[in-house]
C-alpha cells in the first residue's frame, strides 16, 4: 500500500515535471518574458524615434538614454534643435525633474495621472517605467504555437491600469515579449506594441526596434537602437539634478 | 382654349389615370422626404466663408460644439463630478466625437512648490469624495480663468461638459445619442442641452410637430370655407381634392430631388394649400354659374375651361414669378423654398385645369336649386356701395394716405433689424431657447467664434501677436475665453518662469512646448506641422447686431493691428535703435495694458504717463543691481546640495557674492567666461580639483541667476511706478495682476518684432529675413454675418425682381406702361406697409420674413389684376364711371374679400406653430392680403379715377357720360313705363 502510493507520487511528480519541462506556467512565463528584457545592470543608449501621425507626418527625435536598474533613467533630447538639451530624469518613487536649456532650470514634474502620454509619444508614463508586468497582472495562457506563447493578462485586484487586458506574444526559446496588444475598458484594441531585431549583445537579448501604435489616435512612435553599450558601470552621479542640467 | 377643353374632355379617362398614378409616386416620395435643421446648408456651399469655416472644422476637430450642462447647488460634489466624468468618458469613446473637455478632462497646468505638473484637473480614475480635497479642489478651479465661466460657472453652481462632434458626424443622429445617454444618467442635477447639435434636434422635431399640427387645421379651415362659399358637396370635395393632389407632387418632387425640408420651405405645404385653392374654386364656381344659366354639363365645363382659363393661368404665372423671384437668392434654403412653391403653385394650376374638369364630367349634373337671393342688398354689397362712394369722393384723401404709408414704408426700410441667429427661432420659454440663456449668461456662450492662424507658431513673434489679438478680444463686450496654444505657451511660461507671456526666443518657446506635446487640447489648437493655428473665443450673444459689430471690430483690429509680415531685430546686434523704435514699443506694450485693465475692470487715469514710464525703462541705459536680492539668491545656490558649486563655508560665499557683485557692477556685459574667471580668484582649486568643468557650470547658472534677478527688478520697479496710474489697487486682482507682468516683461526683451512695412528702413537690402503671419477670422458669427448679408440682398434682389417681372407682365397684358406702372402701385404700397409694420412692432428681418415682400407681390397682383379686368369690361360698357366702380367693387371686390379672407386664415394657423420666423411670417402674410385687398378697393381705383389712366378706358369725358347715362335711364324709365302700361 505505501509502495503503491510512493509509486503514484513519484509518478505524479515525474508526469507533473514533464509537463513543466514542455510548458512553463503563465505566470513562470511572465516572470521570465519581465526578467529578460530588465536584464542588463546599466544601458546607454542612442536612440532615434519617428513619431507618425494619422496624417503620415513625421516627427523625428533623436536621443541619449542612460538607465541604471530599473528605476534610473536620465533622457537627453538631442533633436530637434529648439530642444536640444531638455532632459528628464526619473528616479525611484516617481520623483521625476526636467532640465530645460532655454531658461537653464531645473523643475521637479508631477504627474499624478500615470496614461498621460509622454512627451508627445504614444507611451504613456505607466508604459514607460520598467517592464513589471509579472506584478501587477495575472496571465493565463491562452495558446501555443510553434515558437510562441501567448498570454493574456488581467491586471491584480487592487492595481489601477489604463487597459482591460493585455494579449502578450512571448518566444518560447529565450522568452523575449515580441508583441502586446493594450485593450481599453471596453475590450477595443486600444495599443499595440511590437519588438523587432531582436539579437543577442553580449548575453543580453536586445530588441533594437520598437513600435507602439495608438489605434485610436492613428499615431504610431517607432524607436530605433543606433548605439547600445550595456553594463558600462554606469556611476549613481549620472542620475543627479546637478548632472541633469550639464548639458553642453 | 375651349379647344384645349375639348382636348381635356377627349382624354379625360387618361388624365384621371394619369393624376392618380402620378399621385400615389409622389406620395411615396413624401416618406423620403428629410427634415434638415443645418444652418450651413442656408449658404451655397462653394460660399468663400463657409469654405473656410468648413476646412478649419476639418482641421480641427470639427465646428459643431454640443454642450451640457447641469446646474445643482454646488457641482463639486462626488456624485456631479461622478455623473460628469460617466458622461465624458461615454463621449470619448464615441467614434463621432473628436473631442471632450469637462471638469473630469481637462488639461492642467499647475505650479507646485518646486516644480510643476501638467495633467488634469481631476484624475478620472479617482473622483476625490472627501469635502476638504473637494473644497481645495473647488477653489483652485474656480481661481483659474482658463476653467472659470467656461466649463464651470464663476459661482460654482453649473458644469459643462463640451464635446466636439467630427465634421463628417450627422449632428442629429449622434446629438439625439448623446442626449438619451445624458438622461439615463442618474443625478438630480437640473440639465441644459445647448449648442448647434442640440438646436438641430430641436429644430427638426418642431418642424415636424409643426407640419403634423398645423396641416390638419388648414384643411379644415378650406373644407368650412369651402362649404361655406359652395353648400355642396362638390364644391367642397373638387377644390379640396386638387390642391391636395398638387401639394403632394410639390413635396413629392422636393423628396425626389433630395431637398429637404427647413425652416423656410416647411411652410410650403400650407402655403400651397392656401394659395392652391384658389384655382379650383375659382373653375368650380363658374361652373356652378354656367349650370345655373342652363348650359349642359359637357358644355358648362367647355365654357368654364375657356373663359377662366386664361385668368386662372395668368394668377398662377404672376403668382409664381412672385416665387420664383427667390431664385436670385444667394441663400439656399430662399431659393429652394421659391423654386418649389412656384412649381407646387404650377402643379395646383395644372391638376386644376386638367384633372377637375376631367372628374367633373363623370359627375352628373348639379341640380339647379331656386335662387333664394333676395333683391334686399345685403350687408356686404351695402358696404361695397359705401365704399364705392366713399373712393369717388375722397379719392384724393385716400391716395394722400397711400403715399404717406408708402413714405414711412420707404424710411422704415433703413430700420428694420435682422436677425439670423438660429437661437431667435424658437420661443422664449422652450427648453433650447432657456439653455442658450443659461449658457450666455453664465458660460460665455455656446457660438464658436474662430480666428484660423497661418505662421510659424513656434515662432515667439507669432505667438505674441496672437496673445496682442486676445488681450483685444477679451476686452470685447460679448466676447469670452479667448484660447489658443499662445495661452498654454504663456501659462507654460509662468509656471515655468513666473512671467505670463511668451518667451522671446524660438528655443524658449520649444522649450515649454515639450510639455504639451502629445496633449488631447493641441489637435484643437494647431495642425500636426504647427504652421496653422485657432484662436477660439466664445461670443456670449445672439443678437445678429452685435455680432455683426464684435465680427467687423475684429477683422478690423486684425487688419490695422496684427503684422503681417514681421521684422525681427536683435538688438544687441543693432545700433539703430532709432526713437521710432522705442515709441513702437511703448505703444503696443501699452496697448496690451490697456486691453487688460479694461478686461479686468481697471481703468488707466492717464494712458500718456503711463507711456511716459514706459519709454522711460526702455531707453534706461545703466541698469541697476539689485544687490540685496542678487546676494540672496547667491547664498541660496551654494547652499543647493544639487548646485554645481556648493560651499559650506559662510565667509566663502561672502568672499564669492562680493566678487561676482563688483564683477557685475563694473561690467554691464557681464560674460560666463568672466565670471569663471573671477570665480577662479576666490573659489580654492580643492573645489574643483576633481571636477575640472565645475566652474564653466557653475558661471551658466550664476549667470542666469544674475540675468533673472536684474529683470525682475526692472520689472518690480516699473510696476511699482504705474501702480498709481490704475484707478484699483492692482493686488486686488491676481488675475490682472499676472496680465500685467507678462505685458511689462517685454521692457527686457532683446530680440524685438516689428512691422517690416512701417520699419522698411531697418531692412534696406533686406538683410533680415521677416516671419509672415495671416489671420482670417471664421467661426458662426460670421456665417451668420453672412447669411445676414445674402438676407437683405435677398430681400432686395427678390424683390426688385418679382416687382419687375410683374410689371413687365402688366404692362404687356394692359398694352400699357402707364397701366403696368399703375397696376403695380398698390402692390408697392402693400410691401412697404409690411415693412413699417415690421419696423412698428420690432419684427426682425429673419430667413421666413424676408419672403413676405416676393409673396405678397406673388400674390397680391391677382387682386388687382381681377379688380383692372372688370373695371375695364364694365367701363367698356360705356357706364358711367360711378356705376363702372360700384359694379366692380359688387363683384370681383366681392370675390377679392372673400378669397383674401381665406388666404388670410390660412396663413394666420402658423402662428399655432412653434418657429418663431414662421409665426412672424404667418401673421405677417395675413395682414399684407388685408392690405393688398384694401389697396387694390381703394388707392387703385382713386389713382385710376385721378389719373384718368387711358388703358382703363375713358375715363375723362365724365360729364359726357353721365348725360349718356342720364339719358339711358330717362329711357328705361320710359321703358318701363311703356311695358307697364
Amino acid at each position: 500500500m505505501k509502495k503503491m502510493a510512493i509509486t503514484i507520487t513519484m509518478l505524479l511528480i515525474l508526469v507533473c515535471g514533464s509537463i513543466y519541462a514542455q510548458t512553463p506556467t503563465a505566470e513562470d512565463i511572465l516572470k521570465n518574458a519581465d526578467a529578460v528584457v530588465n536584464a542588463p545592470q546599466d544601458q546607454e543608449i542612442s536612440l532615434k524615434m519617428t513619431l507618425t501621425d494619422k496624417g503620415g507626418n513625421e516627427k523625428i527625435r533623436e536621443m541619449k538614454m542612460y538607465q541604471k536598474g530599473d528605476e534610473m533613467r536620465l533622457v537627453r533630447f538631442l533633436s530637434p534643435a529648439d530642444q536640444k538639451g531638455v532632459s528628464f530624469l526619473s528616479l525611484p518613487d516617481d520623483v521625476q525633474y526636467l532640465y530645460l536649456p532655454a531658461f537653464h532650470k531645473v523643475r521637479r514634474i508631477a504627474s499624478h495621472i500615470k496614461n498621460d502620454n509622454f512627451a508627445g509619444t504614444d507611451f504613456s508614463y505607466d508604459d514607460m517605467s520598467a517592464s513589471k508586468y509579472a506584478e501587477e497582472y495575472n496571465a493565463t495562457l491562452l495558446e501555443k504555437t510553434d515558437s510562441l506563447y501567448i498570454l493574456e493578462l488581467i491586471p491584480k485586484q487592487g492595481v489601477e491600469k489604463s487597459y482591460s487586458k493585455l494579449k502578450m506574444w512571448v518566444r518560447q526559446d529565450n522568452f523575449y515579449p515580441v508583441k502586446l496588444e493594450f485593450y481599453d475598458n471596453n475590450s477595443f484594441l486600444w495599443k499595440l506594441f511590437e519588438s523587432r531585431n531582436i539579437k543577442k549583445n553580449g548575453k543580453y537579448w536586445i530588441a533594437s526596434e520598437a513600435e507602439m501604435t495608438d489605434l485610436k489616435k492613428q499615431h504610431s512612435t517607432k524607436m530605433i537602437i543606433e548605439k547600445i553599450e550595456l553594463d558600462k558601470g554606469l556611476s549613481d552621479d549620472i542620475f543627479t539634478k546637478r548632472n541633469l542640467k550639464r548639458v553642453k | 382654349m375651349r379647344k384645349f377643353a375639348e382636348l381635356v374632355l377627349k382624354y379625360r379617362v387618361t388624365i384621371i389615370i394619369g393624376t392618380i398614378i402620378i399621385t400615389v409616386f409622389m406620395a411615396f416620395q413624401l416618406r423620403k422626404l428629410e427634415i434638415s435643421s443645418d444652418i450651413l446648408k442656408y449658404l451655397p456651399q462653394d460660399d468663400p466663408n463657409v469654405v473656410l469655416f468648413n476646412e478649419v472644422g476639418e482641421k480641427f476637430g470639427g465646428n459643431s460644439l454640443a454642450m451640457i450642462a447641469m446646474e445643482t447647488e454646488d457641482v463639486f460634489n462626488p456624485n456631479t463630478l461622478k455623473r460628469i466624468n460617466t458622461i465624458t468618458q461615454k463621449f470619448k469613446e464615441m467614434s463621432e466625437i473628436s473631442y471632450v473637455t469637462s471638469l473630469t478632462d481637462v488639461i492642467d497646468i499647475k505650479k507646485m512648490e518646486d516644480g510643476l505638473e501638467v495633467g488634469k484637473l481631476f484624475d478620472e480614475r479617482h473622483i476625490p469624495s472627501e469635502k476638504d480635497e473637494l473644497e481645495k479642489i473647488k477653489n483652485y478651479t474656480l481661481s483659474k480663468e482658463m476653467y472659470r465661466g467656461n466649463i464651470v460657472s464663476d459661482d460654482g453652481t453649473i458644469a459643462v461638459v463640451i464635446a466636439r462632434l467630427n465634421e463628417d458626424a450627422d449632428r442629429l443622429v449622434v446629438g439625439r445619442e448623446m442626449k438619451e445617454f445624458v438622461l439615463s444618467t442618474e443625478g438630480n442635477e437640473k440639465l441644459y442641452f445647448a449648442g448647434i447639435p442640440f438646436q438641430m434636434i430641436y429644430l427638426t422635431d418642431v418642424i415636424n410637430s409643426d407640419v403634423a399640427k398645423l396641416l390638419p387645421i388648414v384643411l379644415l379651415l378650406l373644407i368650412i370655407t369651402l362649404a361655406i362659399s359652395f353648400r355642396s358637396k362638390r364644391g367642397v370635395i373638387l377644390p379640396l381634392v386638387t390642391v391636395i393632389i398638387s401639394t403632394t407632387w410639390g413635396l413629392g418632387l422636393m423628396s425626389l430631388f433630395g431637398i429637404k425640408l427647413t425652416v423656410a420651405s416647411d411652410g410650403i405645404p400650407i402655403l400651397l394649400l392656401a394659395i392652391g385653392s384658389a384655382y379650383g374654386i375659382h373653375l368650380v364656381n363658374k361652373y356652378m354659374e354656367d349650370i345655373r344659366k342652363g348650359d349642359n354639363k359637357i358644355e358648362a365645363i367647355k365654357d368654364t375651361i375657356s373663359e377662366v382659363g386664361v385668368p386662372i393661368f395668368l394668377a398662377g404665372l404672376t403668382t409664381s414669378i412672385g416665387f420664383l423671384a427667390f431664385l436670385v437668392s444667394n441663400l439656399t434654403i430662399i431659393k429652394e423654398f421659391g423654386v418649389f412653391t412656384a412649381i407646387g403653385v404650377l402643379f395646383a394650376f395644372i391638376v386644376a385645369i386638367t384633372f377637375l374638369p376631367a372628374l367633373l364630367s363623370f359627375m352628373p349634373a348639379p341640380k339647379i336649386k331656386a335662387k333664394k337671393e333676395s333683391l334686399e342688398p345685403t350687408l356686404m354689397n351695402r358696404f361695397m356701395t359705401g365704399l364705392s362712394r366713399l373712393i369717388l369722393k375722397r379719392r384724393i384723401a385716400i391716395l394722400i394716405i397711400g403715399f404717406f404709408i408708402v413714405a414711412i414704408g420707404i424710411f422704415s426700410l433703413f430700420k428694420i433689424n435682422r436677425e439670423v441667429n438660429m437661437v431667435d427661432y424658437f420661443k422664449k420659454d422652450s427648453e433650447i431657447r432657456q439653455a442658450e440663456d443659461m449658457m450666455e449668461s453664465k458660460l460665455g456662450g455656446s457660438i464658436p467664434i474662430q480666428i484660423l492662424v497661418k505662421g510659424d507658431l513656434q515662432e515667439p513673434a507669432v505667438l505674441k501677436e496672437m496673445i496682442k489679438l486676445e488681450k483685444y478680444l477679451k476686452n470685447l463686450p460679448d466676447v469670452h475665453s479667448p484660447q489658443s496654444i499662445a495661452d498654454l505657451i504663456c501659462e507654460m511660461n509662468d509656471v515655468m518662469n513666473d512671467s505670463y507671456c511668451i518667451p522671446e526666443t524660438r528655443e524658449g518657446v520649444a522649450n515649454l512646448w515639450f510639455f504639451l506635446e502629445g496633449n488631447e487640447i493641441l489637435p484643437q489648437l494647431i495642425n500636426s506641422q504647427n504652421n496653422e493655428g485657432l484662436i477660439q473665443a466664445k461670443l456670449g450673444t445672439v443678437d445678429t447686431k452685435k455680432g455683426r459689430y464684435i465680427i467687423d471690430s475684429i477683422d478690423d483690429f486684425i487688419s490695422k493691428n496684427i503684422n503681417s509680415d514681421i521684422l525681427t531685430i536683435d538688438l544687441t546686434e543693432t545700433n539703430s535703435i532709432t526713437e521710432e523704435i522705442n515709441q513702437e514699443r511703448a505703444e503696443n506694450i501699452s496697448n496690451k495694458i490697456f486691453y487688460d485693465a479694461a478686461h479686468y475692470g481697471f481703468e488707466i487715469k492717464d494712458r500718456d504717463a503711463l507711456e511716459k514710464i514706459l519709454h522711460k525703462y526702455l531707453t534706461q541705459d545703466d541698469q541697476e543691481i539689485p544687490t540685496s536680492n542678487l546676494t540672496i539668491k547667491l547664498v541660496d545656490y551654494m547652499n543647493d546640495e544639487d548646485s554645481d558649486l556648493l560651499i559650506e563655508s559662510s565667509s566663502l560665499q561672502n568672499k564669492v557674492v562680493k566678487s561676482l557683485l563688483k564683477y557685475v557692477e563694473k561690467n554691464e556685459d557681464y560674460s560666463e567666461k568672466g565670471i569663471v574667471s573671477n570665480l577662479k580668484k576666490v573659489v580654492p582649486y580643492s573645489y574643483y580639483e576633481d571636477d575640472p568643468e565645475m566652474l564653466d557650470y557653475a558661471a551658466i547658472s550664476i549667470s542666469t541667476i544674475i540675468k533673472n534677478e536684474i529683470e525682475w527688478n526692472k520689472v518690480n520697479n516699473l510696476i511699482k511706478e504705474i501702480t498709481p496710474l490704475f484707478s484699483k489697487d492692482i493686488q486686488q486682482n491676481p488675475d490682472f495682476k499676472k496680465n500685467l507682468i507678462g505685458d511689462v516683461w517685454e521692457i527686457n526683451d532683446t530680440q524685438i518684432f516689428l512691422s517690416n512695412t512701417k520699419f522698411n528702413n531697418l531692412n534696406k537690402d533686406e538683410q533680415n529675413p521677416t516671419i509672415s503671419l495671416d489671420l482670417q477670422q471664421t467661426g458662426m458669427p460670421i456665417i451668420y454675418k453672412d447669411i445676414d448679408n445674402n438676407i437683405v440682398s435677398s430681400q432686395t434682389y427678390s424683390l426688385l425682381f418679382a416687382i419687375g417681372l410683374v410689371f413687365i407682365l402688366l404692362a404687356i397684358q394692359f398694352k400699357s406702361f402707364i397701366g403696368g406702372l399703375i397696376s403695380i402701385l398698390p402692390i408697392i404700397l402693400t410691401v412697404l406697409f409690411n415693412f413699417a409694420i415690421m419696423w412698428i412692432f420690432k419684427i426682425p428681418l429673419d430667413a421666413a420674413t424676408v419672403m413676405i415682400g416676393s409673396v405678397a407681390v406673388g400674390i397680391g397682383i391677382d387682386y388687382t389684376i381681377h379688380f383692372n379686368n372688370r373695371f375695364h369690361f364694365e367701363i367698356g360698357k360705356k357706364n358711367s364711371v360711378e356705376n363702372a366702380l360700384e359694379t366692380t367693387l359688387q363683384t370681383t371686390g366681392k370675390g377679392i374679400i372673400i378669397n383674401a379672407f381665406s388666404v388670410m386664415l390660412g396663413f394666420l394657423t402658423l402662428l399655432l406653430g412653434s418657429i418663431v420666423p414662421m409665426q412672424r411670417f404667418g401673421w405677417l402674410i395675413a395682414l399684407t392680403m388685408v392690405v393688398s385687398a384694401t389697396a387694390s378697393l381703394t388707392f387703385l381705383p382713386s389713382l385710376l379715377l385721378i389719373t384718368h389712366a387711358s388703358f382703363i378706358g375713358d375715363l375723362k369725358h365724365l360729364a359726357l357720360r353721365r348725360a349718356i347715362n342720364i339719358k339711358a335711364n330717362i329711357k328705361q324709365k320710359v321703358n318701363n313705363f311703356k311695358d307697364k302700361k
